[in-house]
């Protein structure tokens, strides 16, 4: 077990280090642009070349590289080219945002979409349609106008909620939670859109097994078979399913970020690919694709959990 | 391990065994056919391409061109002569920029789909159709294709791509191609060793040309469904690019329009409504024609019924109406069962089917398979699927009707007075819990005991059922055991109460052939021990000679002939049963209907 | 059935847990009894580095501004140039050196008196170091203080732009302590009313800014707390100062009718904070010779429907104009605008006597030109020109445009100081002219201001530059861009449009 973990660990780390070679390859080539944007109205050829030797940006982009990755396995991701933070320690602050975001977007959004895809799954008839309905609604449902929407109403009309900004769960637990509530009310619709429907389909199938069929012949209740058999059996599937939702919300929270004006990963890292921050990227991208690898990791092992089959040994 | 990451290719994967089923079985009516039958299917097809039709035809349904301005048009209302929808912030119609949105939309689909289709179906082919270790470096590119962020990706290399949405789109698609590769790898490491390719290698055809002709055959059905998926996501992607701002404004797409509507939100609203809608509209057409479309491939999804509702019956069945004297253990009279078919037109699978059951009897239910043995057993245990309608007729269980009771009212004789032995003995476990966990719930319901208690009884009735090492067993995991041992457990938790009636559904049909004589020895052993009555549904004279004492003939729905097995063996009076002992020998080697179907057993046209 | 109401309960069970957390709502910078005043605003861009070399100008400047001392002050209602860390400063005859008088009551934050070494140790560094300062000491020679109050600057040649620097980033004072060291670029030190809270602020986010109440100039700045909060989604800036979160915003002109209720709000224009303009790069027509035909360059400028895009593109907030001076500065001539009426016809007839009708220009497209692409594009068709704009990442619209692949850009330009604007619009190496074109008539011209240390008897030499490059249409002004700042719960605006980005914008009303 600790081996495996250890592998996929390697294998993650690896993967990382493949995928920035290549970010800063296709970085490198626009170097100069950045001093260009740095520079503003006082750039001119001399002044770019001068910033650009300063930096060390005119050295050969192996050493650069190198450079890099020698001081990113030592945890110094390097300083913003524009306002000279710390990458390391920012991008664990933007992720700390969008995660205490997301995690209770996913959690909401499992538990509705778990009781939704199971009634509308084990009852039919109007339930499932009304269940159908839902999710098409949330599916067409603009995310942005319900944001807006939210937003005048709870906010700007009945000042029950901030319009904007964020409070860290740390400061002020009750403040953290009225920032968050509306950015997950957002995340929540749309993340059930798509999950109640995954839920009722791996459920119907559930209820179709051979093995279904037999415990109701060995007088096993509707609740059962339902929740013990059908739903555990559901859940290895949903667990994908789940973390392919997470991180689509990952990707997909820079919209809601930019709306609510939250400090979060997305924007931190939006900004810095329109202004070509390369060490903020370089950074994003290192702990984007290693908590693609955690989550990853971490549903396989979970799926083990559930599921006997898939058990790591 | 399953590592599998990506729904749409999770998806295509199942439906992709559907298809290699469904192929063997549905006549072939060639897909586009089925395909303009299925009414979702049409309708989403069809809006699209009347939305497709409305992009292409844009210059001639609107005199402006998309970015054609009018400083007095600025911010017209809807209505306002010449700009039906109104016009934006800069003065330009909307009506003309959401047609050339469309546009927009179809060319990021095509070339993001394309794309994906392009690079993902030809690693498919090369990782799946050659050796280990090209696939073992296909499936590393992939993986590291597929854990790139990709939004971030596409934003980052906008110097690159020059902000040209067609780039974006040649790379998302390459983003998307995974789950493409994902569907066509796995077909065809399926497909290979499939005797036809084998025997096209034979025959000389070069490898090239054998995934060509035969793996493409095989894989379109899961990749067209992928394609309407991935066209989806190429469009939202897109628009949420250009709602950002990535990219040319020039380019009239709905994300640019959403973007300038919401900016406008306050003083025009429409202005967000209109392309919001249409997005809406492409992509959930899109979505639902996927999902028809794997409808169609992989045959429709049943619609979930009500849980424990019991099964559907139109016969009002009159409990009062019982027969004089000691009525028999099982009484089925004149059973009717009927399923659609793929027309929708229901069609008897079990037609005026009778058969008396008394204590302690062994009964063989004997026909070919379809022949409705299996749809009778089922009938009786109230768990037909939801798709079967018992039209006439009455099954009573001592005297007392058991057609139209729901589950919570079967319940007090379920596992109790009547019990079920399953064919297939590894499908019938839940793959979930340790075998001891199930047999434990079985038998807490049927004798209500407690946990300790009820665990030792589980021990000892595993191995009564000749289970070795029962403590081990108990612990297993169904996976873990074989299927001979499977087969003992569930008739371990079946003869947990003491039945009175025991349902054997071709108890031995899966399993090897030293096995299967094993089992019916402990079924016999079991019954004497017991006294409980067997109904034995089998296609095999073999099994009937060794364990029943009675057996009834089926075919077609009805019963042809019934008797005791001695004379049934000595004289059949019907030729049916004449023909069916005839061919004894052969079928003990060879069988013809595959196990795994019989659940859909009768279904079939 | 109950299960239905019990999923159905489940927006409710939202609303519900929205209505508790509503309890507690909390407003934006309200005052409090003890005299205490927070002042919070919204700017769309983060403030960068606070490292003195690398501090950039526009709404990043209110940070800084706050934190640093300038050596001198540009009055927000006349525009004068007025002391402020130097109390005097003079000029030799012939400009070449300057004597700046400090005062001698300031303290850095961290108690360190400020004295002219500070001064030049600042200003050598930023001469000394790559980055947004640097150029603008490009005609410095030495720097030195010949007592603790007194900093001598000497100069290569005059440079009538070098004084409207001092009261922007070159004219900072910051702690040479903190020059060796990466901190001051997050952590900064200087002598200014207000010090950065970093434990308080996220940085891209919101910056707290806490006033020092030791500061010389401490009754100039009312607030004793400012908070400036990144929002670069104008409507969710609108949002924030409707639910109360901040005091004062700029809101874009499509987003004030909805600012609503007039007695909650006020509202303050100011005129003209920037010039809209479609730059002609290559003037000379080097690479692109129809723009070096003046006839060209003219027929663009009648091709303008300046109206049309004020009202239309603009909500009606701007002015049209024909030049690119400030409307408030002295060189500005109101005459000259008049030039170039819209008049396609007559820009058609001009490119077809030129011999260039049908020529397609490639301009590149960034995020300010998003709005009047499509305009310009029917423009120059109207006259039988073409535009194709090219998308243009953020990053790289500086190169772009100094790239020399393109004939024209456009470009909105803030307001520095008139000098300032003719060196950039036209002299060498000035931003808007990077192709670097000139001719005899601008030599003399430029020559003779830099020339003369006297603003005064320069006016007149600004005036005739101003015909010409009107007449010679090396630009295409388009219209000046008003800015309307929204501000509540007392705070006002105390500005005339300077074009200055301080706290000092902001004071309570009364």
């Amino acid at each position: 077990m600790l081996l495996y973990i250890l592998r996929r660990l390697g294998a993650g780390a690896v993967l990382t280090v493949l995928v920035t070679l290549i970010t800063f390859l296709l970085l490198s080539t626009s170097l100069d642009d950045v001093a260009a944007t740095i520079l503003g109205q006082s750039a001119t050829p001399e002044t770019i070349a001068a910033l650009m030797a300063d930096r060390g940006w005119d050295r050969p982009v192996a050493v650069q590289y190198a450079e890099w990755l020698v001081g990113a396995v030592q945890g110094d991701f390097g300083q913003s080219v524009y306002n000279a933070l710390p990458v390391g320690p920012t991008v664990l602050q933007r992720l700390g945002v969008t995660l205490s975001l997301i995690v209770p977007a996913l959690l909401i959004t499992v538990l509705i979409s778990v009781l939704l895809g199971v009634w509308a799954a084990s009852r039919g008839g109007v339930a499932d349609r009304l269940a159908q309905v839902i999710s098409l609604i949330g599916n067409i449902l603009p995310a942005l106008l319900l944001a807006i929407g939210l937003v005048v109403v709870l906010a700007v009309q009945l000042s029950w909620l901030p319009a904007t900004g964020y409070t860290a769960p740390a400061d002020d637990v009750l403040a953290w939670m009225r920032s968050i509530t509306m950015p997950v009310i957002v995340l929540v619709i749309g993340g059930v859109a798509s999950m109640a429907a995954q839920v009722r389909g791996r459920m119907i199938d559930e209820l179709r097994r051979d093995y279904v069929r037999t415990r109701r012949t060995r007088g096993a209740s509707t609740s059962s078979i339902v929740f013990k058999h059908a739903l555990r059996n559901a859940g290895s599937p949903a667990l994908t399913v789940m973390s392919l939702e997470f991180i689509q919300m990952f990707g997909g929270a820079l919209i809601i970020e930019q709306v609510f004006a939250l400090p979060g990963y997305g924007s931190y890292a939006f900004n810095a690919s329109m202004q070509g921050d390369v060490p903020v990227i370089m950074g994003v991208t290192v702990w984007a694709v290693l908590l693609v690898t955690a989550v990853n990791l971490a549903t396989d092992i979970a799926n083990g959990l559930l599921n006997p089959k898939a058990r790591v040994h | 391990m399953s590592t599998d990451r990506d729904h749409g290719s999770t998806t295509a994967e199942a439906a992709s065994t559907g298809a290699v089923a469904a192929g063997h079985a549905v006549p072939r009516m060639p897909m586009w056919q089925r395909v303009l039958r299925d009414p979702q299917a049409v309708i989403t097809l069809g809006t699209l391409i009347v939305i497709m039709l409305l992009g292409a035809l844009a210059p001639f349904i609107t005199p402006y061109g998309p970015n054609q301005t009018d400083l007095h048009a600025v911010n017209a209302p809807a209505g306002t002569p010449g700009y039906p929808l109104g016009a934006d912030e800069s003065g330009r119609d909307i009506l003309t920029r959401l047609l050339h949105s469309i546009n927009t939309a179809t060319v990021s689909a095509l070339i993001g789909a394309a794309t994906a289709l392009v690079v993902g179906a030809t690693a498919g082919l090369v990782g799946g159709y050659f050796g280990t270790r090209t696939r073992a470096v296909t499936e590393w590119m992939f993986n590291l294709v597929m854990t790139f962020p990709g939004v971030l990706l596409l934003i980052v290399l906008m110097p690159v791509t020059g902000g040209d949405y067609r780039w974006t789109m040649l790379i998302f698609g390459v983003l998307l191609s995974p789950g493409i590769y994902r569907i066509v790898r796995n077909l065809v490491v399926g497909v290979k060793n499939e005797l036809y390719v084998d025997a096209a290698r034979v025959s000389g055809l070069t490898d090239l040309r054998i995934l060509g002709r035969h793996v493409f055959f095989v894989v379109r059905g899961p990749i067209i469904i992928a394609t309407a998926f991935m066209a989806g996501s190429a469009i939202s992607v897109q628009s949420g690019l250009a709602f950002l701002g990535v990219g040319s404004r020039e380019i009239p797409s709905f994300g640019a329009m959403i973007s300038s509507g919401f900016r406008n939100l306050y003083i025009a609203p429409t202005q967000f409504l209109w392309p919001s809608l249409l997005l809406g509209l492409i992509t959930t057409s899109l979505v639902l024609l996927g999902n028809a479309l794997r409808d169609v491939v992989e045959g429709s999804k049943p619609a979930p019924a009500k849980v424990g509702a019991g099964q559907r019956a139109e016969v009002v069945a009159d409990a009062e109406d019982a027969a004089a004297g000691t009525p028999a253990l099982l009484d089925i009279h004149d059973l009717a069962i009927s399923y659609p078919d793929p027309a929708g037109k229901q069609r008897e699978v079990v037609r005026g089917l009778s058969l008396r059951i008394e204590r302690g009897q062994t009964v063989g239910l004997v026909g070919e398979s379809g022949s409705g043995k299996t749809q009778t057993a089922f009938a009786t245990l109230g768990v037909l699927p939801d798709e079967a309608v018992i039209t006439r007729g009455s099954i009573r269980f001592e005297g007392r009707e058991l057609i139209g009771l729901t589950d919570a009212q079967l319940r007090p004789l379920r596992g109790k007075a009547i019990a079920y032995v399953p064919q297939e003995p590894m499908s019938n476990l839940d793959p979930s819990y340790q075998v001891g966990t199930q047999l434990v719930e079985d038998v807490r319901w049927a004798l209500g005991l407690d946990g300790p208690e009820a665990k030792r009884r589980v021990l000892a009735l595993l191995e009564r059922c000749g289970i070795t090492d029962p403590e081990r067993t108990f612990r297993a995991y169904p996976h873990e055991i074989s299927g001979g041992m499977a087969q003992r457990v569930l008739v371990a938790g079946a003869v947990a109460s003491r039945p009175k009636l025991l349902i054997a559904d071709e108890p031995t049909t899966a399993l090897d052939v030293t096995v299967q004589a094993e089992i019916l020895d402990l079924l016999r052993d079991l019954q004497a021990e017991l006294g409980m009555a067997i109904l034995l549904v089998t296609h095999n004279f073999g099994v009937v000679a060794d364990i029943c004492d009675h057996v009834a003939v089926m075919q077609a729905g009805r019963i042809v002939e019934v008797g005791e097995v001695a004379r049934l063996f000595a004289e059949p009076r019907h030729e049916y049963t004449r023909m069916l002992l005839g061919s004894i020998l052969d079928e003990k080697t060879v069988r013809a209907d595959p196990p795994l179907v019989a659940s859909e057993e009768g279904i079939r046209p | 059935m109950s299960q239905i109401a019990r999923y159905r309960g489940f927006p409710v069970v939202l609303l519900a847990a929205a209505l508790v957390l509503a309890a507690c709502a909390s407003g934006g910078g309200e005052a409090t009894a003890d005299g205490e005043r927070e002042l919070v605003f919204s700017v769309q861009t983060a403030p960068n580095s606070f490292d003195p070399a690398q501090l950039a100008d526009g709404s990043q400047a209110y940070a800084w501004n706050s934190i640093f001392d300038t050596l001198l002050f540009r009055d927000l209602m006349t525009g004068e140039i007025q002391p402020n860390a130097a109390e005097s400063w003079e000029y030799n005859e012939d400009g070449t050196r300057l004597t700046l008088r400090l005062r001698d009551d300031m303290t850095f934050s961290d108690g360190d008196p400020v004295t002219a070494d500070a001064v030049v140790a600042t200003m050598e560094r930023s001469r000394d170091t790559p980055g947004t300062v640097q150029n603008k000491f490009q005609y410095v020679t030495a720097v030195s203080a010949p007592d603790d109050y007194t900093v001598v600057i000497e100069f290569e040649r005059f440079d009538p732009q070098f004084i409207s620097e001092l009261y922007q980033n070159a004219g900072v004072i910051a702690d040479p302590d903190t020059f060796g060291d990466d901190r001051g670029a997050t952590e900064p030190i200087g002598s200014g009313a207000y010090t950065l809270d970093t434990a308080a602020t996220v940085p891209g986010d919101t910056y707290v800014l806490r006033k020092r109440e030791d500061h010389w100039n401490a009754d100039a700045h009312p607030f004793t707390t400012v908070t400036i909060r990144v929002l670069q989604d104008p409507t969710a800036a609108l949002n924030a100062l409707q639910a109360g979160e901040i005091d004062a915003a700029s809101v874009p002109p499509q987003l004030l009718p909805q600012v609503g209720d007039e007695s909650t709000y006020t509202h303050t224009e100011f005129p003209a904070q920037s010039v809209m303009y479609l730059d002609i790069l290559d003037r000379g027509g080097e690479d692109f010779p129809a723009l070096g035909d003046q006839r060209v360059r003219q027929a663009i400028n009648y091709a303008i429907d300046r109206e049309g895009i004020v009202t239309g593109l603009l909500g009606g907030v701007g002015i049209p104009t024909n030049q690119v001076f400030n409307p408030q500065g002295e060189v500005y001539d109101e005459a000259l605008n008049d030039t170039y009426p819209y008049d396609p016809e007559r820009g058609r007839r001009l490119v077809e006597e030129a011999g260039h009708t049908g020529e397609v220009f490639q301009v590149p497209s960034t995020y300010l030109s998003t709005t009047f692409e499509a305009a310009l594009s029917d423009a120059f068709e109207s006259i039988g020109l073409g535009i194709e704009w090219v998308p243009v990442p953020p990053q790289q619209a500086q190169s772009a445009h100094r790239s020399g692949d393109y004939g024209m850009s456009f470009q909105v330009t803030p307001y520095t100081s008139d000098v300032a604007d003719v060196i950039n619009h036209f002299g060498q190496g000035g931003y808007a002219n990077p192709m670097n074109h000139t001719d005899p008539t601008l030599d003399e011209l430029i020559g003779e201001i830099s020339a003369t240390v006297d603003q005064e008897a320069a006016l007149p030499i600004f005036r005739r530059l101003n015909e010409y490059v009107v007449e010679q249409a090396f630009e295409v002004p388009i219209a000046f861009n008003m800015t309307t700042w929204v501000t509540r719960d007392g705070v006002v605006m105390a500005d005339n449009g300077s074009s200055r980005q301080t706290v000092r914008q902001f004071t309570i009303a009364g």
